[in-house]
């Protein structure tokens, strides 16, 4: 009998390191990114440059990765977010100093686009941008007038009822709602948030679906909606599926958004992180994730190597006074953040 | 009269059938679809599944659907065909405290079970990885074992095990050549029932996978911000035929048994 | 076998249900009377039963899950009728054919169902072929019911059926000869020797349904908040103690639904789980 409870015990013993041992061969790098948000075949590019293993989680939203990344359940060495989550993470000590030694392709980023991050990261410490750009309006030419897409009351009205497409992310829901009623979009007032996430109450009769990125992006493809609130990055890969499909930006403004890699305070391997961030940097990688989603690449090398039509594509890179006007979300505080869930909840529930 | 009737019955199952159906028959006849729109037929093609099976991340997923479906449902049967045994001896109330404990994840809320897992884990071990996986998913389909092989277990008549041991038979070679080749239908019905729970399961593993693991329903989760992928139409198509053949090996076995005049009192199908 | 020698065997199960299954569930009962620092607490009931777009939620799951409940059960039960009168050899392999879809995994059949009730999808496809006007059902509540009653068929259609063909012939005969109408005798012999079945498959589509949030992120598009959405909300947004206590709400409701169906369960659950 004795024999039985052992041989038990070693079947477990057995299979349970089997199985761990199984996924984690030779050096592994934890990446927490938005959804396909980095080509596939830069993953292998990078294997079998240095024989590391990137293995990858995706969200969402931005307060979706934060929630997972401050549990503790789950660790990560890198993740990529978005500027005012960036901030929070940076205020609560949640991220750690880039070694930018291991990071020399830095020079091919754009000043610019580094001066433009200093918004969150003051002293560019931490993060290193990957896309950015900014929220229009992708919208079907032949079921919508010109003339409402010029501005962002065209969501709110009546008239595309049942056909609109709202993105499924609190801030910049709320963006579009405060802007429409001629607030600032980094507000914190009680009242005027109150008075946002009413009309988003309101629009919610007519909102189809509320939907991120690609997920908004087919649904117009395929002819599902006429009119979406949308990332820039999205439209031009959207012109290619269906060409009756057109992108704008507001004449009211819009928001900007930068995204970057930051690494993790408790991150298990640091150095690889940076190696990944490094790699990335690299002219000929960063072109391939650019042509992988076409999103505004603040890689200068990348840039200046692309033909004047893609250049000149405003989907792509947006205008510079529209750029200028922009507003950068920025992080509110605790108090403003949990009033922000509070009233999301409310207008989704 | 009774014609009529027997043609509206055979009409009413015929349209349930064709309603049940219908989403598998589209994802089929669309996994042949050229066209990369769902909705419009372009054609003949094996496209989709040349993508499928070019997909890493697809595959990754469905490796590790299959491997953890396999590892926790043979854990699970060995686990719950040793307890079996034990639970014969205990007492009658005892017994049944144990089965409705057993049937705990069975009868609650998926929801309530996955958090209740990750909940804990993260007070023990804090990190979710392959580990309190596999437990999770052996906690799941237990159950599914247990209920199977008990009753089975019950109907085997004791005197044939004592024969054994009285003719000089060790209790452990009595069991394998006595008690397990009699309950072995029960064993297989539970190994196979437990393995398609597991494979189906997407609530558990949501929340109490580790990072950077996915299993074809997480995958399929995380990814319903894209839409709709391409590939998704093969692999169902692909997934539907391989069910089949897993629940005919189910019926199978437990007509085998059910055919078996001893059996046929306790024909839990 | 029945030896008492035997009864350490069952040993380590007994170690794993209570450390799996038992231990668990007091960690979610410690979480929702705790504060974040670990203080005793009501608030995280309170707040989970005062919050008015939890309360509207929670109504919405219930009436859609009841929904879910009568419809699975309107058109579940004539088929178990019609099926339990098929004379044909094979009946064991045609009531597995109508489980087996249950099968293609979970989260495929939330795309497949997508793929027809879009906008431009089957149902308008067809719609519009035969020139009527396209619905638009997608993204609504009724996607999500259509989802729920797929979903949970079979846990509806098999305890049913097992009850209904393991009626007596003879007792309908009885009620026939004694001079009963077929109506009477259905409402009189059928239904109540049925009923078991009828609690037994409404709880097992009942209890999924109402904490289920996969099925409402699948085909809502993102619009439609159902008690299960809040509780997972909750938890992916790192709010452990307040999502702990609506997950302590959601479990009672689980027992309270369970424990009304209880009497008979045990065999009919058991039949409903075999395949």
């Amino acid at each position: 009998m004795k024999k039985a409870i052992v041989s038990l015990i070693l079947i477990f013993v057995i299979i349970f390191s089997c199985f761990s041992l199984a996924s984690c061969g030779g050096e592994t790098l934890y990446l927490f990114n938005y959804g396909d948000y980095i080509s596939p075949e830069v993953y292998d590019l990078f294997y079998e440059e240095t024989g590391i293993k990137v293995v990858y989680d995706e969200y969402a939203a931005p307060e979706d990765m934060y929630a997972k990344f401050t549990s503790g359940t789950a660790r990560y060495d890198l993740v990529c977010s978005s500027d005012y989550m960036l901030e929070k993470l940076i205020k609560e000590d949640l991220l750690q100093e880039i070694n930018f030694n291991n990071v020399k392709n830095i020079c091919n980023i754009d000043p610019n686009q580094l001066e433009a991050s200093k918004a969150f990261d003051s002293e560019n410490k931490y993060t290193v941008p990957h896309f950015w750009g900014t929220l229009g309006i992708l919208y079907n030419t032949e079921k919508v007038d010109e003339e409402d897409v010029k501005s962002w009351n065209c969501v709110f009205s009546d008239k595309y009822a049942g056909r609109i497409i709202m993105p499924n992310s609190e801030r910049d829901a709320m963006f579009v709602a405060l802007n429409n009623l001629g607030f600032n979009g980094n507000t914190t007032s009680e009242k005027e948030l109150n008075a946002a996430a009413n009309l988003l109450k309101k629009q919610k009769k007519n909102v189809q679906a509320y939907l991120l990125d690609e997920a908004a992006r087919v649904k117009l493809e395929a002819g599902n909606a006429d009119i979406a609130v949308i990332y820039n990055g999205e439209a031009y890969l959207a012109f290619e599926n269906n060409d009756k499909l057109a992108f704008t930006i507001p004449e009211e403004g819009t928001c900007m958004w930068l995204d970057a890699f930051a690494i993790p305070a408790n991150a298990d391997s640091p150095e690889l992180a940076e190696k990944f961030i490094d790699f990335l940097c690299r002219e000929d990688i960063a072109k391939i994730n650019f042509e992988y989603i076409y999103y505004s690449t603040p890689n200068k090398a990348v840039v200046d190597s692309l033909d004047a039509e893609i250049l000149e594509e405003t989907a792509i890179f947006p205008n510079e006074n529209v750029v200028k006007n922009a507003t950068v979300l920025k992080y509110l505080g605790e108090e403003a953040e949990k009033l922000y869930s509070k009233l999301w909840k409310n207008v989704k529930a | 009269m009774k014609k009529l009737f027997s043609a509206l019955r055979g009409t009413y199952i015929a349209i349930i059938f064709a309603l049940l159906y219908t989403p598998v028959v589209l994802m089929i006849v669309l996994s042949f679809n050229k066209s990369k729109s769902a909705y419009h037929w372009g054609g003949f093609s094996f496209d989709k599944y040349t993508a499928l099976f070019n997909n890493e991340t697809i595959m990754n997923a469905l490796v590790t659907t299959i491997v953890l479906g396999l590892v926790s449902a043979a854990i699970a049967t060995i686990l719950g065909t040793v307890a079996c045994i034990g639970m014969l001896a205990m007492k009658k109330k005892l017994q049944n405290t144990v089965k409705t404990v057993t049937s705990i994840p069975l009868l609650n809320a998926d929801i309530v079970t996955g958090i209740s897992l990750m909940l804990f884990f993260a007070g023990i071990v804090g990190r979710m990885s392959n580990a309190t996986l596999i437990i999770s998913h052996i906690t799941l389909i237990l159950p599914y074992v247990v209920l199977n092989i008990f009753p089975k277990l019950k109907q085997f008549d004791i005197s044939i095990y004592q024969a054994a041991l009285d003719l000089g038979a060790s209790p452990v070679k009595a069991f394998f050549k006595v008690i397990l080749p009699d309950i072995f239908p029960g064993v297989l019905t539970g190994f196979l029932l437990a393995l398609t729970i597991s494979l189906d399961d997407f609530t558990i593993t949501y929340f109490t996978k580790g990072q950077g693991l996915n299993t074809l329903s997480t995958l399929i989760y995380t990814n319903r911000i894209r839409g709709i992928l391409p590939e998704y139409y093969a692999l169902a198509s692909i997934m539907f035929i391989a069910m089949l053949l897993l629940i005919l090996v189910i019926l199978v076995v437990n007509m085998r048994s059910a055919s078996k005049p001893e059996n046929r009192k306790e024909n839990d199908y | 076998m029945t030896n008492k020698k035997n009864l350490w065997l069952s040993g380590p199960y007994l170690i794993w249900i209570a450390g799996f299954i038992i231990l668990p569930l007091f960690t979610i009962v410690y979480y929702a009377f705790t504060e974040k620092r670990g203080g005793f607490t009501l608030e995280n009931i309170v707040a989970a039963l005062s919050d008015t777009a939890n309360l509207k939620a929670l109504g919405l799951t219930l009436l859609l899950a009841a929904s879910a409940t009568l419809i699975g059960l309107a058109l579940a039960y004539p088929l178990a009728i019609c099926l339990s009168k098929l004379k044909i050899k094979q009946k064991n392999f045609i009531i597995f054919l109508f489980i087996l879809p249950m099968w293609m995994n979970f989260m495929l059949q939330m795309v497949a169902i997508n793929v027809i009730l879009e906008d431009n999808g089957l149902i308008n496809s067809v719609l519009n072929m035969l020139g009527l006007k396209s619905v638009h059902i997608a993204n609504t509540y009724t996607a999500i019911l259509i989802g729920m009653v797929y979903d949970y068929f079979p846990f509806m259609l098999l305890p049913i059926y097992n009850t209904v063909s393991s009626i007596d012939k003879d007792l309908l005969n009885a009620s026939r000869d004694l001079g009963a109408n077929p109506v009477k005798t259905f409402f009189k012999v059928s239904l109540p020797l049925s009923m078991p079945g009828i609690i037994s498959g409404a709880t097992m589509v009942f209890i999924p349904a109402i904490s289920d949030f996969a099925i409402a992120e699948m085909l809502g598009g993102g619009k439609i908040m159902l008690i299960g959405n809040v509780v997972e909300m909750n938890f992916t947004k790192g709010h452990y103690n307040t999502g702990s206590g609506l997950a302590l709400l959601l479990m009672v409701f689980v027992v309270v639904s369970s424990l009304l169906t209880d009497s008979k369960k045990e065999d009919e659950a058991q039949g409903g789980i075999v395949l």
